[in-house]
């Protein structure tokens, strides 16, 4: 279940990862989640910051849906996943790399091992999303050597319901 | 910009609407999807279409209808945490559109969301041709864009087709 490469291990993270990767989410995050956006744009969402959000994601998990890659054994990285068995196809969720661990290969390799994870578990398709922002490329150069194809392009929308037009 | 010619109803989904919607999900979605779905599903669009109308909540779906048939429909989520709702699939069937009952149908649920406590409303949507109805329907209702994304998607080793 342990994947080495270099001096990075990639393992299947346990319940007693759950608060360290918790403060991982949230600094892993900080530069690129889009949770963040929307706050500085639309204001606070449901009385609470994105950070506060985003470590929700990490708390509700089924831990045993998360890979956590560590480096002398400092978590440095994680990468969740879910799969429906009905429609066969694995998603790959909330992934990171700690900001100075970057460049190293270590999201390509959380990525491989989510991917084995999935096939495994009997999917046929996986699926991933990311931005279209400049500061998601390496992502979605990541995705693109791993063989994913895209699918389609989305723009997300918001609004104030108090701001609504009258048409 | 709705003229108002076409008489519309918009009114809640029930139960007994259930393979109507069904019939019309298709129909409406086939013009729009099968393209954006790519060479991987484009078998199966209209599969998983049917299925997830076949178990979605119908009191979060309203139906637009003229002359006592089903022409459109839209669906949302509330979230009580975040207060947010969202409105998810909706279509007009081809030779309906134009017409404004999409903008009938989005205002309806925007109004049921505000109704429901919701403080905004979120939408996605595609970024290409198709969709530049839904996005100029969605900007005039005020919604402002704030992410792009892209959805990929892979073919396991595994997958026999």
């Amino acid at each position: 279940m342990t994947t080495n490469a270099r001096d990075v291990t990639i393992r299947i993270a346990k319940e007693a990862d759950r608060e360290t990767l918790i403060e991982l989410i949230v600094r892993g995050f900080a530069d690129v989640t889009v949770n963040r956006w929307r706050e500085e744009r639309y204001g606070i969402i449901g009385g609470r910051t994105w950070d506060e959000w985003k470590a929700d994601d990490m708390r509700t998990i089924d831990i045993t849906n998360v890979v956590i890659a560590e480096t002398d054994g400092k978590a440095v990285g994680f990468a969740t996943y879910h799969v429906n068995e009905k429609t066969r196809i694995g998603t790959v969720g909330n992934n990171a790399v700690l900001p100075e661990y970057r460049g190293r290969g270590i999201g390509g390799l959380l990525d491989a091992r989510v991917l084995e994870l999935i096939e495994e578990a009997g999917m046929d398709f996986a699926q991933v999303s990311t931005g279209l922002e400049d500061c998601y490329e390496p992502a979605r150069r990541m995705y693109e050597r791993q063989g994913f194809k895209e699918l389609n392009r989305s723009i997300v929308y918001m609004m104030r319901l108090s701001e609504r037009n009258k048409v | 910009m709705a003229k108002q010619e076409t008489e519309v109803e918009i009114r809640h989904a029930v139960e007994a609407d259930r393979q109507t919607l069904i019939t019309l999900v298709v129909r409406a979605f086939a013009d729009v999807r099968a393209q954006q779905s790519g060479e991987i599903l484009a078998r199966t669009w209209a599969h998983w279409e049917a299925n997830h109308v076949q178990t979605i909540d119908l009191s979060s779906v309203v139906l637009a209808e003229v002359a006592g048939k089903a022409v459109g429909f839209a669906s949302y989520e509330i979230d009580r945490r975040t207060r947010i709702g969202t409105v998810s699939d909706n279509a007009v069937l081809p030779e309906y559109r134009g017409k404004g009952i999409g903008a009938q149908l989005l205002t309806r649920v925007l109004g049921l969301m505000k109704a429901a406590g919701m403080e905004y409303a979120e939408v996605s949507t595609g970024s290409d041709v198709p969709y530049t109805p839904a996005r100029r329907m969605y900007e005039r209702q005020g919604f402002t864009p704030y992410f792009r994304s892209v959805s990929y998607m892979k073919k396991l080793a595994q997958s026999a087709t």
